[in-house]
């Protein structure tokens, strides 16, 4: 039984989800909207003009009936004076007076106390069946019959008329219920008009509505669409015409909304106006939902949608971009550490070995002369076992970690000390050297001799890639917003192509010929920067030059001094 | 759910639709189609016609005689039907035309119908004061300050009843002749348009105040004072009495039927209950004979008037 339950259930879900109520789920939201409003229209004007229909129909068909009775019984009052005359002439003329007040007055006319018609207005003579069809007694004032002819329905009012207590004939009128039942239907055919045309303006005015709404839908979606391939570079809402900036006649340019045309300020949780309190919380965006701003500039639920959807691609291509650069620099570092650990094991495998070769190469050189050949060939031995050796220190020097020092350091003097011992030599080689220091850089934490090392194999890096006659330029600014010290070296060497420029700090990379570089200087650079909690960042226009810039964190205590 | 929602909207859209259909009142069914050209059925024969000269309104002359008739139609078993010419010329000239066999009028329209026609007087009526006579008056509103005298009437716009009415208008026009003012002394003299209330219609004109004057009969005021406050109705003066209203029977007349009628009608007793009650319905306490001599004073009267009388059409507006 649980089973069948369990089906019937199912195949009810099921049914659920090919219709919503009466509505097919395929219909879309447009078509939804039309069929909700012409529903709600035509349903409305239905129940009104039924309703109305009712209460009209009856109030007509009761005014028309006082009126027909006013207009016997006047008529009858009337035609005192011509029945006594038995003046026809008048008694016509009362009648046809009386006829062409209305076309829903079908016919009129007098009878004398015994029935007999005086005067009517039929034309092609009297319908006998009338004269006798409604007769009224004395002592009623009015008397009204339905009658039907067959091709409509009338009522026949009949009015007795006396001269004192003497009755002295009768005055009948007909008035035509088929015609009050036009009226009716006339007031029916203008509210179904009236409902026609309300439904089609309602429908115009959704139509108006929900192609906002389906605009801005689409929009939404097709977004969705491409950031779920990928593309986090989408925007559903409308260029705002107005900013906060320009509102507020503001000009912190360092303020994360300040010429922000993109999100919203009320979305970034780092802006500097006055009414936003640093630190983010619920009490921030409580202050944004106050700020007058935020309510000149606020458009309906669905542009609040799709400016929340803007913030939150953009928030999370930010992120991205950030997991990215984090899992990058993580490989990075896993890359450095792993190679790190094997050159330090391959290095000191072949260090001893070669330690060995070395010794005994000089010991067989001892206290042989030169020029003959053999001792040539040894010493040849002793260069190259020197060589092997150097590779190995520097190999080692890459997989041993020594302590960095923590000192404040003086980036400029730091600059002014390297070029000390390099301008000479790089003055020879035909390159100018240039230098722009920003003498108010206050001091960095760090290793002055390592901050050297990293320098001289930067400005190294920048001589091998000038061929001929060159420019180095070396220039350190300050940068108060983010507490940071930067230093450039920039080079008019032949620059790095586009697809080497993310593999510079990778360890043995190198795009010089085998045996005229290690591949490790960058690598060795990037760890020692990374070590001060700083950043190595290089651009590069292939065929006019480079430039590296190493951007290292202030010193603490001097931030604190400035505070 | 929903398909109970859609049965529901078209339970209530179907009884909106089908409300007018319930329609509770019975039906008669008539053929229209037979139809009959005008078939008023003739007047029977042996019927004697009487006729009120049409000094009120049709309605007034019915209710005042209806009883009148009743009792004669009751205690002569001959059928008498009361008939209503529209004017004064017209009930002359029913007469002459045998329409009317007998006349209710005025003594000056019965000497012209006498004169005319040869119809022959039998009867007089006894007014509310007891006399055979009656008398006009000369009225205006109560407010017209310049009207006191029948001097101050020279110059003035007069309505009366009818050229052929005695109280309203030829024994008025006597005592402004006896007084020295003709005809000519007015700026104009109207007539009551007709048909029947031209003693009301008198009254209402002065009382409207589109004429200056009026000249009714006596017993007038008392037939309007229903319709207007007669209280700002003022009487300048009376005529002479003269002879009353007069029953008169057309030349050629049934003498068997004429003389149950005159005899029947001779017979009403003002102390009598049944009789009281038509006697009041026509303003009359009783009839007495009457031969026709008894006009000659009429007759005179107009002879003293003479050509001026027959001058109406110069000063006065017909209707």
């Amino acid at each position: 039984m649980a089973r069948i339950g369990e089906q019937k259930g199912k195949k009810q879900d099921d049914q659920t989800l090919q219709t919503v109520g009466w509505l097919p789920m395929r219909l879309g939201f447009r078509g939804k909207i039309y069929a909700g409003i012409i529903s709600i229209v035509l349903l409305s004007g239905l129940l009104m003009a039924f309703s109305v229909r009712t209460v009209v129909s009856a109030a007509l068909s009761r005014e028309c009936k006082q009126r027909g009775v006013s207009l016997a019984v006047n008529l009858a009052a009337r035609s005192e004076e011509a029945i006594l005359a038995v003046d026809f002439l008048r008694m016509k003329n009362l009648i046809d007076e009386v006829v062409n007040l209305g076309p829903d007055i079908s016919y009129a006319f007098i009878q004398d106390q015994k029935g007999q018609t005086l005067a009517h207005t039929f034309k092609g003579g009297f319908p006998i069946e009338l004269e006798t069809a409604h007769s009224i007694p004395d002592a009623k004032p009015h008397s009204l019959r339905l009658l039907d002819n067959g091709r409509e329905l009338i009522y026949d009012i009949a009015a007795p008329v006396f001269v004192g207590s003497h009755r002295l004939g009768t005055a009948r009128l007909g008035l035509s219920k088929t015609r009050i039942g036009a009226t009716t239907r006339n007031l029916m055919l203008m509210i179904f008009l009236l409902t026609g045309i309300s439904t089609l303006i309602a429908a115009l005015v959704g139509a108006g509505f929900a192609d906002r709404v389906i605009r801005m839908i689409k929009s939404l979606r097709q977004a969705s669409e491409e950031a779920l391939k990928g593309n986090l570079d989408v925007r559903t809402a409308p260029a705002p015409k107005k900013n906060c900036w320009e509102i507020k006649n503001c000009n912190r340019t360092s303020c994360p909304a300040f010429g922000n045309r993109e999100i919203r300020c009320w979305y970034l949780v780092d802006k500097m106006c006055s009414e936003f309190p640093a630190n983010g919380n619920r009490q921030s965006r409580e202050a944004c939902r106050k700020c007058p701003v935020r309510r000149r500039l606020l458009g309906d639920e669905l542009h609040e949608f799709a400016e929340s959807f803007d913030a939150m691609v953009m928030s999370l291509k930010n992120h991205i971009a950030q997991l990215q650069a984090s899992e990058e620099n993580l490989e990075k570092a896993d890359k450095l550490a792993s190679l790190g650990q094997l050159s330090a094991g391959v290095a000191h495998e072949i260090n001893n070995p070669l330690g060995l070769i070395l010794g005994y190469t000089q010991l067989l050189l001892k206290g042989k002369s030169k020029g003959q050949q053999r001792v040539e060939d040894l010493k040849t031995i002793e260069k190259h076992s020197r060589n092997c050796k150097r590779i190995v220190e520097a190999l080692l020097n890459f997989a041993r970690r020594t302590e960095t020092k923590r000192a404040a350091v003086d980036i400029n003097q730091t600059i002014r000390e390297v070029l000390t011992l390099m301008r000479h030599q790089l003055e020879l080689e035909g390159l100018r050297i240039e230098t722009s220091l920003d003498e108010s850089l206050p001091p960095v934490q760090g290793d002055s001799e390592k901050l050297k090392q990293v320098l001289m194999n930067l400005i190294l890096n920048a001589r091998q890639a000038i061929t001929g006659p060159g420019e180095i330029t070396l220039s350190s600014s300050y940068l108060p917003p983010e507490q940071k010290a930067m230093i450039r070296i920039h080079d008019t060497g032949s620059g790095i192509a586009p697809e080497f420029i993310n593999k510079v700090f990778d360890p043995f990379f190198t795009t010089k010929p085998t045996g005229q570089g290690t591949g490790l200087g960058l690598s060795l650079s990037y760890g020692i920067v990374k070590e001060h909690g700083g950043e190595l960042l290089v651009t590069s226009d292939p065929g006019k030059g480079s430039t590296f810039s190493v951007v290292l964190p202030l010193d603490v205590t001097t931030q604190l001094d400035r505070l | 759910m929903g398909k109970q929602a859609s049965y529901l909207f078209i339970f209530f859209i179907s009884l909106g639709l089908f409300s007018g259909c319930f329609d509770e009142e019975p039906v008669q069914k008539i053929d229209f189609s037979k139809r009959v050209p005008a078939h008023y059925a003739q007047e029977e024969e042996d019927v004697i016609t009487y006729a009120y000269l049409p000094q009120y309104s049709h309605a007034m002359s019915y209710q005042r005689h209806f009883p009148l008739l009743e009792y004669l139609r009751k205690e002569t078993g001959l059928k008498i039907k009361q008939v209503f010419p529209d004017t004064f010329d017209e009930h002359m000239r029913m007469v002459g035309q045998g329409k009317i066999d007998i006349s209710f009028s005025n003594p000056f329209v019965y000497v012209k119908i006498a004169q005319k026609y040869g119809s022959r007087a039998f009867a007089q009526v006894l007014e509310v004061y007891g006399r055979k006579n009656f008398r006009g008056q000369i009225i205006c509103r109560a407010d017209n300050q310049e009207l006191r005298t029948l001097k101050d009437c020279k110059g003035k716009r007069w309505i009366a009843v009818d050229p052929s009415s005695a109280g309203g208008y030829l024994y008025p026009l006597k005592h402004f002749y006896d007084h020295g003012i003709t005809r000519r002394d007015f700026s104009e003299i109207a007539f009551s348009p007709g048909p029947g209330g031209k003693q009301e219609k008198v009254v209402l004109a002065v009382y409207a105040g589109k004429y200056d004057i009026g000249s009714i009969r006596e017993g007038t005021l008392n037939v309007v004072a229903d319709k207007i406050d007669i209280g700002r109705i003022r009487v300048i003066a009376h005529s002479a009495w003269y002879p009353g209203w007069v029953y008169a029977f057309r030349k050629g007349l049934d003498v068997r039927s004429f003389e149950k009628l005159q005899e029947t009608l001779l017979r009403l007793r003002y102390d009598h209950p049944d009789h009281r009650k038509i006697l009041d319905a026509a303003d009359i306490v009783g009839v007495v004979p009457s031969i026709d001599s008894e006009f000659d004073t009429i007759r005179d009267l107009i002879t003293t008037l003479g050509t001026d009388l027959l001058e109406r059409d110069r000063f006065s507006a017909q209707r």
